[in-house]
């Protein structure tokens, strides 16, 4: 009787057993197709998504030249027109927009992750789309006529969000460090980024920083298809 | 005997066991891999999206420039062909500088301070960016057109933009597609929520007529006095 019994349990143990072994083999096998397929499907968006940055880049090389062939055209019909007011009414017009690379005195200030992150925390260590957001806002309050980050030149519709470990600005995704350039007088906005409370906040949580005062800083002209940003406006006359 | 034959009913048991909670946990694992790859996978595909808007953006504009270029050598000496091209480049600038009014479709916000909640400058900045990042093409808070150079300040009991000080309630205009300023804005975590975590009034009306000023162009907003052109 008793014998029976163990006998009957140890038929149903096995059979779970085995049923378990084959779902387990099963499952496996089916994870790794379905794992194949995924990572096709992810491997042929990265192409389609290499390739047209590829076709991006070529293009913008094309509009550059284009443009610049354009420019000169047009400067020479400006100087032959002999009127100095058309021509400082262009230049100052392009120079108000961010469409010219400029240069004066000002500060660079750079930002980097902190070196060692919090171990409780990581978000505190990392240089986040507000933090940037902030410090900026600093430099306009102090004056600052031209800025850029990581040679995006900020203009009036310049946004900075985060998305993932990137920051996006003017449409583009830059990673730390960030180094940040804006042309102004130089003590006023040292002085000023230093005393901040963003300044101070970013400091506490060991984020790097640093800034260098110079006579001669270099910003480039917002370099992108500057239609995209105004297409949606009507002008009123 | 017995003895041996319980032995192996309990060594079973225990692989049993085991592989039960083997099975759940890949199963487990499994979901978690999944979404992941489904969020990146998500993630690659708007960026996709966003690429191929800009190329074709970047190939009309190379169109466009062709064209022009192609004009100018065969009418060389036609002053108003340059002139109607200079006008253009001309009036282009002037949009983006912020130095034309402009008018489209938007939406209006209206941001206040309540009983237990007041508008900070780092309010005012991320709802601006905000719009920014959803394509928003000209805003304005409180009839202060927002440029390159605005800024944001406390003082005393306003708000100091393009250096006007002013105080609650800030209307804020934006000329963009209506829902979809809206919608990013009301999206969860997003910023009207976080608004109103601080306890701040905020209502969004959508419009199909918004005008917004243009900067006001007396050397108080935008400033150059500093910038020296590079002639390359």
């Amino acid at each position: 009787m008793i014998f029976a019994k163990k006998r009957y349990t140890l038929t149903i143990a096995s059979l779970i057993f085995g049923i378990i072994i084959a779902l387990q083999f099963r499952s496996v096998l089916f994870q790794n197709k379905e794992k194949l397929s995924a990572s096709h499907t992810l491997d042929s968006i990265n192409v389609q998504l290499e390739n047209e940055k590829k076709i991006g880049e070529k293009l913008k090389e094309e509009i550059n030249i284009k443009s610049k062939k354009n420019d000169e055209y047009l400067k020479l019909f400006v100087a032959s027109k002999n009127n100095d007011t058309l021509e400082k009414q262009w230049k100052s017009t392009m120079q108000k927009a961010g469409l010219t690379d400029v240069k004066g005195p000002g500060i660079i200030f750079t930002l980097n992750d902190a070196a060692i992150k919090n171990a409780e925390n990581i978000t505190l260590s990392i240089v986040h789309d507000i933090d940037l957001l902030l410090i900026i806002n600093e430099m306009k309050k102090a004056g600052a006529q031209a800025i850029s980050i990581n040679n995006e030149r900020i203009i009036a519709t310049s946004e900075q969000l985060c998305i993932g470990p990137t920051i996006r600005i003017n449409k583009k995704r830059i990673l730390a460090p960030f180094e940040i350039k804006a042309i102004g007088n130089p003590d006023k906005l040292k002085d000023s980024l230093i005393k901040s409370e963003i300044y101070m906040i970013l400091n506490t949580s060991n984020i790097r920083m640093d800034i260098i005062k110079s006579n001669d800083i270099i910003i480039p002209k917002f370099n992108g298809n500057v239609d995209q940003f105004i297409s949606e406006l009507e002008e009123v006359e | 005997m017995n003895i041996g034959k319980n032995l192996s009913i309990v060594f079973v048991c225990i692989i049993l066991g085991l592989l039960v909670s083997w099975q759940y946990r890949s199963i487990y694992d499994n979901n978690k891999i999944q979404s992941v790859q489904a969020t990146r996978l998500e993630d690659l595909k708007d960026q996709l999206i966003v690429e191929k808007n800009n190329n074709d953006n970047l190939r009309k504009r190379n169109e466009e420039l062709t064209k022009q270029i192609s004009d100018y050598e065969n009418a060389k000496g036609n002053i108003d062909l340059y002139e109607k091209n200079l006008k253009t480049e001309l009036e282009r600038a002037r949009i983006i500088a912020g130095l034309t009014d402009v008018k489209g479709k938007g939406i209006v916000i209206t941001l206040s301070n309540t009983d237990f909640g007041i508008v900070e400058e780092s309010d005012l900045l991320t709802l601006i960016n905000e719009l920014k990042a959803s394509d928003a093409q000209a805003i304005s808070v409180n009839e202060e057109r927002v440029v390159s150079s605005t800024e944001t300040r406390v003082a005393g009991g306003t708000i100091v933009l393009n250096g006007i000080p002013m105080t609650s309630p800030f209307v804020i205009k934006a000329i963009s597609d209506p829902t979809k300023l809206e919608n990013s804005l009301r999206m969860i975590g997003g910023v009207v929520e976080r608004l109103e975590q601080y306890k701040l009034k905020i209502t969004i009306e959508k419009k199909d007529n918004i005008v917004i000023p243009k900067v006001r162009d007396d050397g108080s907003v935008i400033k150059t006095d500093l910038l020296t052109p590079i002639n390359k």
